[in-house]
Formats: C-alpha cells, structure tokens, sequence
C-alpha cells in the first residue's frame, strides 16, 4: 500500500496559559502593551494581538490567558514567551514559567481524491449529513476524540484535537475506512 | 371497526410465535398469502383457494348502524389507540346520556351533578406538568402536521419520536416547539414524504436554527440514522406545486436517477437539485416554467437553480441551448 497521500495543513492551535499564584492589573497592563484592547463593559478581558508570530490572546485578571490564531506549536512557544516577558516588563508578578495547555487543534485535509458523501453516511453510523443544512459530512471519531468534516471536493477539516498525533491519526482512519 | 383493530393487536401478543407461523401459511401449499373473507366467515388461501378456517369470529360490533347518528349513538367505545394524544386516547369519559345502568332518565339534581362530574373528569385528564408539558408538544406536532397537511401515519411517526425523546430526557434544556419541530421533520423523513427545514420553521414558532440543532441532537441521542433525503422525494410535491403532468415528473425523476449515478446530488442540497431537473424536464416536455417559478416552490434561490441547472446539462450530456 503506498504511503497515505494527504496534505495536512495546520489551521489554528488553542491553548489556555496558566500564571500561577498570579493576578494580574489589566488597567495597568492594558497601557503597556500597544495592539490591546480593554474595554470592562464589554468584554471581562484583555484582546491582545501579537505581530510576529501572529496569535490573538485573551488575558484576564485571574492570571490565566487564551491563545489562539497560532499556525505552529513553535509559534504558539515563542509568541508565549514573548508575551511573558512584556508582561514582566509591564510589571505583573509572574514568578514561574506559565502552565501551557493545547485544547484544540485545528487542521485541513486534502485527501486528492472526490467523496461520495450520501454512501459514507449510508455505511457508518457515526456520521452525520445534512445536505439541506450543510453541504459536508460530519464524522465524529471515537479515537482519538476528533471531529472530521469532509467535501465532495475530497478536502476536509479535523476540529477537536489536542496533539498533532491525533490529527495525522484521524487522517489515516479516514485514509483506511473510506479506501 | 375501531374495537375490532384494538382487540386484534391484543390478541396478536397473546398467541405464540409458533402459532402465528402455522397461522400465516397455508397447509396445504405452504404458501403465506391467506385472505380473511369477512363475508363467508371464512380464512382462505390465496393462491390454492384452501379454505383453512370456518365460520371465523367476527370481531366488529354486534350493532349495526346506516349513518354517523346511529353509529355516535350506539358505539360504546372511544378512538382507538393513538400516540398523538398524551395518555395515548385511553382515558375514561363520563358519556353524554343522562341514563343510569338501568337505562332510565336521570332526575334533574343528578343530572346536574353527573355534568359537575363530566367537566372534572375532562380537566384531570392532564394530572401533572410532564404530561402537561406531553400534551401541550403533542397538540403543537398536531397543528404543524395540520398546517402542513401531513398525513396520519406522520403525525403518529413524530408522535412516537417525541416520546422517546421525552423518555430519554432529552428535552430538558430544549425548547418544546423546537424537539417538537424536529420529530416531525424526521417523521416526514422517514415516511418518504419529506418537506424541507424550511416549509417546517414557517409553521413552527421557532426558527429554523433551532429546529435542525433539536434534530441533530435527538437524531444522534436516539439512533434515528435516516438517509439524506433523495431529490427524487420532493418531485411530485414541486411538480403538482407548479401545476406540471406525470410526464414531466417522470423525465425529472429519470434525470435525477442519472445524476444520482453519477455522483451529482452529494454534498448539494436536495431541493437545488430537484429545481434543476424539474426546470429541465419542465423546458423539454414543453411546459416550460422560468427559474422564478421553480426556485419559488423549492424554496432555494435563482442562481442555485441556475447553477444546478449548469451542471446537470454539463454532466449528463444535455444541450442547454436548445432547452433554454
């Protein structure tokens, strides 16, 4: 059998960011980083957006933060970290590292090849299809715990990941039910 | 009538299973096309004329009556069995004539109070806020159907999928009108005479979002697995809707057939595609309809038919030209 021939393209990684032991001052954080948004009356928190590597994060007074937009793992580390030091410099009481933690991961599929979508919905039950609602097909794995949305076009979306392991995963499931 | 099909459905559970078997066939040619002659009393074989059984009970009422008047007068039982009302039709009524078990009249005092009694047996029919709640979704399955003029066995359908749902506990959390929306489309679904999310959310108090997220969960909580709806479905409801012959029903439900061969119907909506081929055989038969006309019954816009239109022609070989 020749090696499965799927492109994977990494779309969005979300991540929670956990200071430990800290609270943060968003008046005060809010004027020492420039590209942030802190409106109280609308929204609780923080809108960050960081330049380079491009990644939007939410930060709260709590001391726990969101990160999303990130294309890579590295991405993700490095716009953390750079992030971490702002805020040092900003004057927040961040002793130790941030506790990082991957909840999702979202990832398209180009399997180069056409779906028949009404006979895979007619052939496993854990799908679901509603071309009057929604043109794709909804397949939901039961391991690793992911969602896939395919096209008649042969492309799809993986959504619910939490590792890159799982998404190479699901695309070699797919790969193999659907031969 | 409606006593004989109650008593039947009881009497079918009691016998055995080995007993229908030797009951379904006949014994001298083994085959299983048997015939109930009500008239002869009599239970025949079909195919060799056998005739197994004599002289069979006759289940229906020992009365007989010539019009409606005398039937309401001597029937002494209720409607049958049904799951569209909420204690399934089988409660108890204070019936109307004001006679005891002796036959004679009332006296004017128990008369009165018999009608006292009447009303509250009417009112506690409904004892608590589950069947409330049972009788109230049910009332509204009901007048959707009736809006939407759906047959019986439809509304018994969406009927008996709403209680699942409630003895699932899947409605806690839900609203009532959107499961309720919901059974009722995966009931038209499942009898094969589909209407569409849309023509659903105009008779419901509900938006259509809310109705096709009730039916994706209770379709995922209770197993119901239904086909996606065929194209082929929709054509004698879109075709009578605009007025066109058999004719032109069969040559779009060929064209679908086509399509469908060839992979043209998946990952598009059904009504899109049904618009198309109805415009397409409407142009060929000669009975032309513009794109308005189709996408109005179908309920999806213009340049969706047009562009359905456009791939059909391209995929199945038809010369567009010579039809527009």
């Amino acid at each position: 059998m020749p090696k499965p021939r799927v492109d994977i393209e990494i779309q969005n990684i979300v991540l929670s960011v956990v200071y430990e032991g800290t609270t943060f001052n968003l008046e005060r954080l809010v004027k020492a980083l420039d590209n942030a948004r802190y409106d109280p009356e609308v929204f609780p928190g923080i809108a960050y957006k960081s330049e380079d590597p491009p990644a939007s994060f939410l930060i709260f007074s709590s001391g726990k933060m969101n990160c999303v937009g990130a294309k890579s793992m590295r991405d993700a580390r490095l716009a953390i970290k750079k992030l971490t030091k702002k805020l040092k410099k900003a004057g927040a009481k961040v002793k130790s590292e941030p506790k990082v933690q991957v909840q999702n991961i979202v990832a398209s599929f180009d399997f180069k090849r056409e779906f028949d979508l009404e006979q895979i919905s007619r052939t496993y039950e854990n799908t679901e299809y509603e071309p009057e609602v929604f043109p794709g097909l909804v397949f939901r794995l039961e391991k690793p715990k992911a969602v896939v949305l395919l096209f008649v076009s042969g492309k799809g979306v993986c959504a619910g990941a939490k590792t890159m392991k799982d998404i190479e995963a699901a695309a070699k499931i797919i790969m193999r039910t659907l031969k | 009538m409606k006593s004989r099909s109650m008593e039947e459905m009881a009497g079918r559970e009691e016998r055995g299973e080995e007993e229908t078997k030797r009951r379904n066939a006949c014994p001298v040619c083994g085959k299983s096309r048997l015939v109930r002659d009500y008239e002869h009393g009599e239970l025949v074989c079909a195919s060799c004329g056998y005739v197994i059984t004599e002289r069979i009970v006759d289940l229906g009422p020992e009365w007989r009556a010539f019009d409606q008047e005398q039937r309401d007068k001597r029937g002494r039982v209720g409607a049958p069995m049904t799951f569209t009302i909420h204690d399934k039709g089988l409660s108890t009524m204070i019936d109307w004539r004001d006679r005891d078990s002796y036959g004679k009249d009332l006296t004017p005092k128990r008369r009165a109070q018999i009608y006292r009694l009447r009303k509250w047996q009417r009112r506690i029919r409904v004892s608590d806020a589950i069947e409330r709640n049972l009788a109230f979704a049910l009332s509204e399955i009901d007048r959707m159907a009736s809006h939407l003029s759906l047959p019986r066995n439809v509304r018994e359908t969406a009927a008996v999928i709403y209680r699942h749902a409630v003895e699932e506990r899947l409605i806690r959390g839900r609203s009532i009108e959107g499961v309720a929306g919901a059974a009722l489309y995966a009931a038209c679904r499942e009898c094969k005479v589909p209407r569409t999310l849309d023509e659903i959310a105009e008779v419901s108090r509900v938006s259509k979002k809310e109705i096709s997220r009730s039916y994706r969960f209770i379709a995922r909580e209770l197993l119901i697995h239904l086909h996606p709806t065929s194209p082929a479905d929709y054509v004698p409801r879109f075709a009578s809707e605009l007025g066109l012959s058999g004719e032109v029903q069969s040559k779009a439900i060929e064209l679908l057939k086509e399509a469908m061969k060839k992979g043209l119907t998946s990952g598009r909506g059904p009504t899109g595609v049904t618009a198309a081929a109805i415009y397409i055989a409407a142009s060929m038969c000669g009975e032309r309809r513009t794109q308005r006309e189709v996408a109005d019954v179908a309920r999806v816009t213009e340049v969706t038919v047009r562009n359905r239109y456009k791939e059909l022609c391209e995929k199945l070989g038809l010369n567009c030209e010579k039809l527009g």
